[in-house]
């Protein structure tokens, strides 16, 4: 009895234990060996390829700023293709944030989409995830590790200058990640001042901006090099030295009071003129560079009679007929060398003009493209844009005489620069323009050429496009063009969107170097002392208003258009020069994502949006040539109700951004 | 211990029988054994009607006794056991006799977590439910919970075969977190109750304190089901059948107005809002008198889907028998139910109608490998098919098509021959349509559950010891095969100049199309547990549980989330694991103090390394005062029993909604605008220091029988902290910039509340005695922490509030004028509003009616008390049970399409209330009458109304019911005739169930209140049901 009852515990002992051992307890849920060669954030650092992928990865949180206008399918990130005196579309609605926020329609409830706040955080997060462990990697050379930590810098500082154009002052964080378990105390900021984020934008940009290469290879035209480094820096002093940021927002009430809970201004309440040396000298140094200019296309000379414009020879500028480019036009075709810029001709690594660009999304094509292209047409150019467009000898639009202004139909039809045709039945009005505005505007009687069509319709290729009410691009009553205008900016003349064609690829620039010498030009002319800063190579420059480089910069931009240049005279004034200034952003950058921000900077958007919405007369018919052609006040659609309101110079966080974070103030007028 | 004295018995016996000889007659003999084998010694076998003649079974049960003469009768006892009489026919000496263990009240045992506990020492609460009183032929034991069981709250959205099963909670929901339900487990292992066949059920036991559950660790906090089979019992071949019919209807259906009604409301509606009337003059005549079906139709939808009413039909076969090597109990279960569909005869050759067929197989047999150890094996196999029409795998297209389908809007047919559809997308399609056309789709489902035990005496070791293993293996597959087609469907407008109907296509006819999806899900589950119990000096016994079990389950699809089946990913697809150890220890002393300790110890392959396991320690402690002489007989004479109890203690839940949070997961993207090649990033970012949500729970209870034991009483008083629920962050500050939201303990939210029954038996005379019965079952609770965004005014908050708690807007009636408009607060939903809408209160005072003025209002759909109560009576062979069922304490928004009229344009029927009880302005109606400020419905709105339809407390209803659940009239037969034929027992009956309700919804049933008749009615059955022992 006694060996059998050992007997038994020995053999239970054995069971149990066994039994318990049969998988010891961590082992048996260890999920290691299903996880272990995943990757984590740990061994993304040991690899230098998922290295540059977790990179790349943070870039995919940079805004497309390609895409203008939105769709119910596909949103706009910014409101500010559409909110700006350039253009209407018939809808103000939440997939338009442009048009619903200059009719008042946007509040923090409802942002209609435009809601990247979080996003670029994310990207943010990322940066300072990289930058904290990509020092130890041991798979990296030393220019690879340079060159990572330059986009690095240059993507946190992309990122915030994002956030700042859009919303004003932000939180600048900690530049270690938050643990993900931190309490929302500790991860809740108050925004900084706008030139703290100013300071940090460009600090960190300088950082980049001398790790970065000052080439890409040409499989990567898109990533950001030492000049792209230097133009954002460029880019947000001349915005800081802009009258709403140097002082102008102490005359604006909304903005005057705005302090942060310890008193001090978000916003710079006095003007220091100093800041557009700054402005300046960040400007020249792109240009000391040497690496950049102005985009042209030698002169197209054929028997065909096809070829340039002859250039206009009364203007009074001599140099403009007979030096060539940059000193006069003699050698380029203006047309082409503005329009290639925009239309895909050119690859950007052969764009010297280019200083960061990115592949161009075709989600805006339709609202371009007239129906018959299978487009909707319905983008709207304003008459107050149109007007904007100097005739071909450099005389302002509104000088021109009655009859260059009438609708009377020119009579003979040409072609030039090989492959722009005009049609006879083009509105004197439309003749005889600048040749941006053929580059940039789509008019009635237009031809859209879609030489790559491989249908047999016989009505696409060379199609001419009219307005008229029962004209041959009217879509349906939501996909109306209201002023018979629109932007042929990014149409190729070969594209259609019918199904089965292919459009060529196009390059959207988001810095190019007109708007360098444009920015350097406005800078100077605004300078009343003398700044001593920095160039290129370190070494000291000293900036002074000097209207002889004001002629000679500007002068390259006029030139590049075909048009007469500025004269010392010109330059001498200040105030003619700074209207001059305005004109040509307007013009030179038409749909370029510049005008949202610079009506605000400027201070004029009040003055831009309360202006009624002028077009043609769309709803008349062909046989009405000349009341069509009359423009007339469109305030049909509640999207033409334009208003201005002080709240409007920045956009609103949402509310359930506010409400997560406790010490995110709203920006001032939203409720 | 009890072998030594049968030992001592036995020679006693002896001792005494010597003096009796042999007598010539019928010679018995045979063996007399327990009920699970054991070979009874010492059992005194005597002949009643000459007490001197007798002997005693053997050391080996053996037992012999000649001379007996026919009709005799012989007495087997023996001390401890049931005295068993048995006649005397003829000759026989391979008789089995099954002695019965006597139980004494003390000793009664309940299932409780891995053991028997006496009862009496039971200090945690647990509701052992009498399996008796689970006997209505419900097709799920979920059904029948609610009001009966004290401690569960349930509620039941379905009455579709196959879907009509109960969602219940024990002691209401007492987290926010992603599991709220009980764990389940059938024979130790968890499983599903909803297709246990409620005959095979031996023991159902529900565990609801820390004390009772704190040994489940971390599955535990939901509080558990213990459901145990029934096993075989040595004897005789035993059969039991089971048969039964029922009938079944949907005793309320939302009532719909006519196509000429409907017509002239819908004029109203846009009318009374300056627009144009939908239909002319002429429509309205054609609506009315029916001459144009095919432009003017007037059809009853669900008059043209529905039968009156359907049937069900139920068998259960089992069989129990067996000796002393081996037992068993084998069962066969059978369920067909047809669903109210009406489908078109001479369509389709198959059924389209709603169909659901279980079989359930179930062997429970146990073999003596010695004379102390016994291997279980217990197999069960439920096959499940289903029937549904083609489009979809419910019914429930049917049920919104015709609760969105007017009469006006087609016709069954055109006269033409064509099939209407309103337009091309599924919900145009009329319910004729999608019952007939669709094709078909059938489901099957295998479910097999093996379960393989051992079962070890160690008394040899030490006396009370004892040692189980378990494994169990469970898979379950499932093929769903639709075969979907679709015909073409067409619409008119108007006729064509010839007359013909100007049909216009709305979809084309699909070809039939073929689809297959499979699931299979495979469970392994092993447990060791050694139990010791033991009485030392008498009065101190000592209870001790040592348990471990793992588990391991994969399946191929992630059901995590019920309501989002999603493919596996290489995540999902690792085997969900669990581990754990747990301990019981408790001492009684002279069945009068009580003392008791739990411990689990539970891991989870959920959580990091280093944070899997946890402890969860529980202690509780029981007095009985009524073992005292002086206290039953000097100060409460009138009490016969009474125990108090209390218990508190941690138990965890580690449902979560998500596989690893803790686990960083990158991925490819791509590097947007640069073009750059791939991207990779964070596609999960994973949340540090993640742990199971902890409950911390208190109990006290009194347990107490009165007045000669008429009354019998239980009453518990519970209240549950929840801590560490885990959150999805979605209220961090958007700065954090994380990829994705991390997971976080952040949640607390704590429940309370008392659940108890009382019942009374009353004996009348020898052959009738009644029982009445009640039980109630409050569980309030309160979010206590939530992680939310900033809230302007505190009552936003979901903190201080109950857990969905019914929110709304603060309604003060409807607009009287326009000044009234004028002089209110702007409300800002719509551009303007009107005289007739409604009108709301500005709760924060800042001038304007919106979001920010929706206030937590009552209760929510969940109820806060259920309750029930019963009565049984019996008289001789009759025996009468009535069963009430309540809840109360919880509300609903009536609202959404269906609800509200003319939502959805021409989209939604009308209900009847609405023409019979809604606001009209003077300028409609002609008389200022029709302005009724008390009207049941705003003024009518052609299509969404953003200020009327919306939550508020216009809206809001109480969805507290009464109903009559189930009355059971029985006969039982039992007479010489019955036996002749071998059978020894039947019972007929009749049932009723769901036979009334007394509430306040009265469109549809209250519990389907928020569907808005868009659902299978809650079903009222009728069965007659037949019991047959043989």
């Amino acid at each position: 009895m006694k060996i059998n009852k050992w007997k038994c515990i020995k053999w239970f002992s054995v069971l149990f234990v066994s039994a318990l051992a049969f998988t010891s307890c961590e082992s048996y849920l260890d999920i290691d060996k299903y996880v272990y060669d995943k990757l984590t954030i740990d061994s993304v650092f040991t690899q230098r390829t998922r290295i540059l992928q977790y990179i790349n990865g943070t870039a995919a949180y940079l805004p497309d700023e390609s895409q203008l206008i939105g769709d119910w399918y596909y949103k706009s990130k910014s409101p500010s293709g559409l909110g700006t005196d350039e253009a209407i579309v018939p809808w103000a609605d939440d997939s338009h944030a442009g048009s619903l926020l200059y009719v008042d329609g946007i509040t923090p409830q409802n942002i209609a989409n435009v809601n990247p706040y979080a996003d670029y955080y994310k990207g943010i997060r990322k940066t300072n995830i990289i930058l904290a462990r990509i020092g130890t990697s041991t798979d990296l050379t030393e220019t690879e590790r340079q060159d990572y930590i330059g986009r690095t810098y240059f993507l946190r500082a992309y990122f915030y200058y994002s956030l700042v154009r859009l919303y004003g002052p932000v939180p600048i964080l900690p530049e270690t990640a938050f643990e993900t378990d931190a309490t929302v105390d500790e991860v809740s900021f108050e925004r900084n001042s706008w030139d703290e984020c100013v300071e940090y934008i460009c600090s960190d940009m300088e950082k980049a901006a001398k790790l970065l290469p000052t080439s890409r290879p040409i499989a990567f035209p898109n990533l950001p090099t030492r000049g792209s480094a230097y133009a954002l820096i460029a880019r947000m002093r001349l915005y800081s030295a802009s009258p709403l940021f140097n002082g102008g927002a102490s005359t604006v009430e909304e903005l005057s009071g705005w302090k942060r809970p310890d008193g001090t201004n978000f916003i710079s309440q006095t003007n220091d003129p100093a800041r557009w040396g700054i402005a300046a000298a960040a400007f020249r140094r792109i240009i000391d560079m040497g690496k950049y200019k102005l985009n042209t296309w030698a002169k197209i000379v054929n028997s065909k009679g096809s070829g340039t414009l002859p250039l206009p020879t009364t203007s009074g500028d001599v140099n403009l007929t007979t030096k060539v480019f940059p000193d006069g036009a003699m050698d380029i075709d203006p047309y082409k060398s503005y329009k290639s810029l925009f239309d895909g001709s050119l690859r950007p690594e052969v764009n010297e003009e280019y200083i960061l660009c990115n592949t161009r999304s075709g989600n805006d094509d339709s609202y371009y493209y007239p129906t018959k292209h299978s487009g909707k047409s319905s983008y709207a150019v304003t008459t107050d844009m149109i007007e904007q467009y100097r005739m071909a000898d450099g005389r302002q639009y509104k000088d021109a005489t009655a009859e260059e202004k009438s609708s009377n139909p020119v009579g003979s039809g040409t072609i030039f620069s090989e492959d722009y045709i005009l049609n006879a039945d083009r509105a004197k009005m439309d003749d005889n323009r600048e040749p941006r505005f053929y580059a940039s505007i789509g008019f009635n009687y237009c031809v859209w050429p879609a030489t790559s069509y491989t249908g047999t319709d016989n009505g696409v290729k060379n199609f001419v496009c009219s307005y008229y009410k029962g004209g041959t691009s009217t879509g349906d009553q939501d996909h109306t063009n209201y002023t018979g205008y629109t932007s042929r900016k990014y149409v190729h003349q070969e594209d259609n969107l019918l199904y089965g064609n292919v459009n060529k690829q196009k390059f959207y620039p988001t810095f190019r170097y007109a708007e360098v010498l444009l920015g350097y030009v406005e800078a100077m002319n605004e300078m009343t002392g003398t700044y001593t800063g920095t160039n290129v190579n370190g070494e000291s420059v000293t900036i002074t208003r000097d209207p002889e480089q004001i002629v000679k910069y500007f002068n390259q931009i006029r030139y590049r258009a075909g048009l007469p240049g500025i004269t010392l005279a010109d330059a001498l004034n200040v105030a003619t020069m700074r209207d001059i200034i305005k004109q040509e952003w307007r013009v030179e950058f038409f749909n370029e994502d510049h005008r949202y921000y610079d009506l605000r900077r400027w201070m004029d958007a009040k003055n831009a949006y309360t202006k009624p919405v002028m077009g043609l007369d769309v709803s008349q018919k062909e046989t009405a040539r000349a009341l069509f052609y009359t423009p007339r006040v469109w305030n049909t659609l509640p999207s033409m109700k334009r208003t201005w309101k002080d709240k409007m110079y920045f956009f609103p966080f949402s509310q359930s951004t506010i409400d997560k974070n406790g010490r995110l103030v709203q920006n001032p007028g939203w409720k | 211990m009890n072998k030594y004295i049968k030992f001592v018995l036995f020679f006693v016996a002896v001792f005494y029988q010597l003096p009796i000889y042999a007598q010539s007659g019928l010679t018995v003999g045979g063996i007399v054994m327990s009920e699970n084998g054991e070979t009874q010694i010492g059992v005194s076998v005597m002949v009643k009607e000459s007490p001197s003649k007798g002997v005693v079974s053997d050391l080996d049960g053996h037992f012999k006794l000649s001379g007996v003469k026919a009709n005799q009768t012989l007495v087997f006892s023996l001390i401890g056991y049931d005295k068993i009489e048995m006649k005397v026919v003829k000759s026989d000496e391979k008789l089995r006799i099954v002695m019965k263990e006597r139980v004494n009240e003390l000793d009664e045992a309940i299932v409780v977590g891995h053991s028997r506990q006496r009862k009496i020492s039971v200090t945690g609460a647990i509701t052992n439910v009498d399996v008796k009183e689970l006997k209505a032929p419900a097709t799920s034991i979920t059904n029948m919970l609610g009001g009966r069981v004290p401690g569960i709250i349930t509620s039941q959205s379905s009455g579709e075969p196959g879907k009509d099963f109960s969602q219940f909670w024990i002691r209401g929901i007492s987290t926010f977190g992603a599991g709220s339900s009980a764990l389940v487990l059938i024979d130790g292992v968890s499983g599903d109750l909803n297709t246990l066949d409620t005959e095979d059920i031996e023991s159902f036991s529900i565990l609801k304190d820390a004390s009772a559950t704190a040994v489940y660790g971390t599955r535990g906090a939901n509080g558990v089901v213990l459901v145990t089979t029934k096993k075989g019992v040595a004897g005789k071949l035993s059969v039991s059948l089971k048969t039964n019919f029922g009938v079944t209807w949907s005793p309320r259906t939302p009532n719909y107005v006519d196509g000429n009604t409907y017509a002239a409301l819908a004029n109203e509606a846009t009318m009374s809002r300056g627009g144009d009337p939908v239909y002319s003059a002429v429509d309205l005549a054609l609506f009315k008198n029916g001459l144009d079906p095919d432009l003017h139709p007037n059809v009853n939808w669900r008059d043209v889907i529905l039968k009156n009413a359907s049937t069900k039909q139920q068998y259960h076969l089992s069989l129990s028998g067996g000796a002393q090597v081996a037992r068993y109990y084998i069962s066969l279960g059978v369920l067909n139910q047809e669903a109210l569909f009406k489908q078109d005869q001479g369509i389709n050759k198959y059924s389209t109608n709603v169909n659901y067929k279980q079989y359930n197989f179930r062997a429970n047999v146990d073999v003596n490998l010695s004379k102390t150890s016994i291997l279980t094996l217990g197999l069960e196999d439920i096959m499940v098919t289903q029937n549904y029409p083609g489009y979809g795998n419910s019914s429930q297209s049917l049920w919104d098509a015709q609760a969105s389908l007017t009469p006006v809007t087609v016709p069954i047919i055109y006269t033409s021959g064509q099939l209407p559809a309103y337009g091309p997308t599924n919900d145009q399609i009329s319910p004729y349509v999608l019952l007939n056309y669709s094709g078909f789709q059938k489901f099957y489902k295998n479910t097999t559950n093996l379960n393989l035990q051992f079962q070890q005496d160690l008394s040899m070791i030490t006396k009370g010891l004892n040692f189980t293993a378990l494994f169990n293996m469970n898979a379950n597959s499932e093929l769903t095969t639709t075969r979907y087609k679709s015909p073409a469907l067409y619409y008119a407008k108007t006729r064509k100049r010839d007359g013909t109907l100007a049909l216009e296509k709305k979809r084309d006819g699909a070809d039939p199309l073929f689809l297959v999806d499979t699931y299979v899900d495979r469970k392994y589950y092993f447990e060791a547990h050694a139990n010791y119990e033991r009485v030392f000096d008498k009065v101190h016994r000592v209870t001790g549980l040592v348990h471990y079990y793992q588990e391991d389950y994969i399946s191929s699809y992630d059901r995590s989330i019920p309501w989002n089946t999603k493919p596996l990913t290489d995540l999902t697809a690792i085997p969900k694991r669990y581990m754990g150890f747990s301990s019981r220890f408790a001492y009684a002393y002279n069945d009068t103090y009580f003392a008791e300790a739990n411990l689990g110890y539970t891991g989870s392959e959920a959580f990091e390394k280093g944070k899997k396991f946890g402890f969860f320690p529980a202690v509780s402690a029981g007095w009985v005062p009524t073992q005292y002489k002086f206290f039953t007989e000097d100060l409460f004479p009138f009490i016969d029993f009474l125990k108090l109890k209390g218990s508190y203690g941690q138990v965890g839940n580690d449902k979560m909604s998500t596989r690893f949070p803790y686990l960083t997961v990158m991925g490819v993207t791509g590097s947007g605008i640069w073009d750059s090649g791939n991207g990779y990033s964070e596609t999960q970012v994973g949340s540090s220091n993640l742990r199971w949500e902890t409950s911390t729970k208190t109990n006290f209870g009194i347990e107490a029988k009165f007045i000669k034991n008429k009354f019998d009483m239980a009453i518990d008083f519970f209240k549950d902290v929840r801590s560490g629920i885990y959150l999805q962050r979605a209220s961090t500050p958007e700065e954090m910039g994380l990829v994705t939201l991390p997971f976080a303990n952040v949640g607390k939210m704590k429940s309370w509340g008392v659940d108890g029954h009382i019942a009374f038996t009353q004996t009348i005379n020898k052959d009738a005695y009644f029982v009445l019965r009640a039980n109630l079952t409050q569980s309030k609770n309160q979010v206590v922490d939530y992680e939310e965004a900033i809230v302007r005014y505190p009552y936003l908050s979901t903190k201080g509030y109950q857990w969905e708690v019914s929110r709304g807007l603060i309604a003060l009636g409807l607009f009287k004028d326009e000044a009234d408009v004028q002089n209110s607060p702007k409300q800002t939903f719509t551009n303007s509003v009107l005289p007739g809408d409604i009108k709301y209160k500005d709760v924060n005072g800042d001038g304007i009616i919106n979001d920010y003025d929706v206030v937590p209002l009552d209760y929510s759909k969940t109820p806060q008390i259920q309750y029930g109560f019963a009565t049984e009576f019996n008289y001789k062979h009759w025996n009468l049970s009535v069963l009430f069922e309540g809840v109360s304490r919880v509300s609903y928004f009536s609202g959404g399409t269906g609800y509200y009229p003319f939502a959805g344009r021409e989209v939604g029927n009308i209900l009847d209330i609405v023409a019979a009880d809604h606001w009209t302005s003077r300028e409609y109606s002609g008389t200022a009458a029709t302005e009724n400020p008390n009207a049941k419905f705003p003024r009518l709105t052609y299509g969404a109304n953003a200020n009327n339809n919306r939550k508020s407390t216009f809206w809001l209803n109480d969805a507290s019911y009464l109903r009559l659940k189930n009355v059971q009239l029985s006969y039982q037969m039992d007479g010489a005739f019955l036996k002749r034929v071998g059978i020894k027992s039947a019972t007929f009956s009749i049932i009723g169930e769901n036979l009334h309700v007394w509430d306040k919804v009265k469109t549809v049933d209250p519990e389907q209140a928020n569907d808005n008749g868009a659902v299978y009615p809650k079903q009222r059955v009728i069965t007659i049901q037949m019991n047959m022992q043989f």
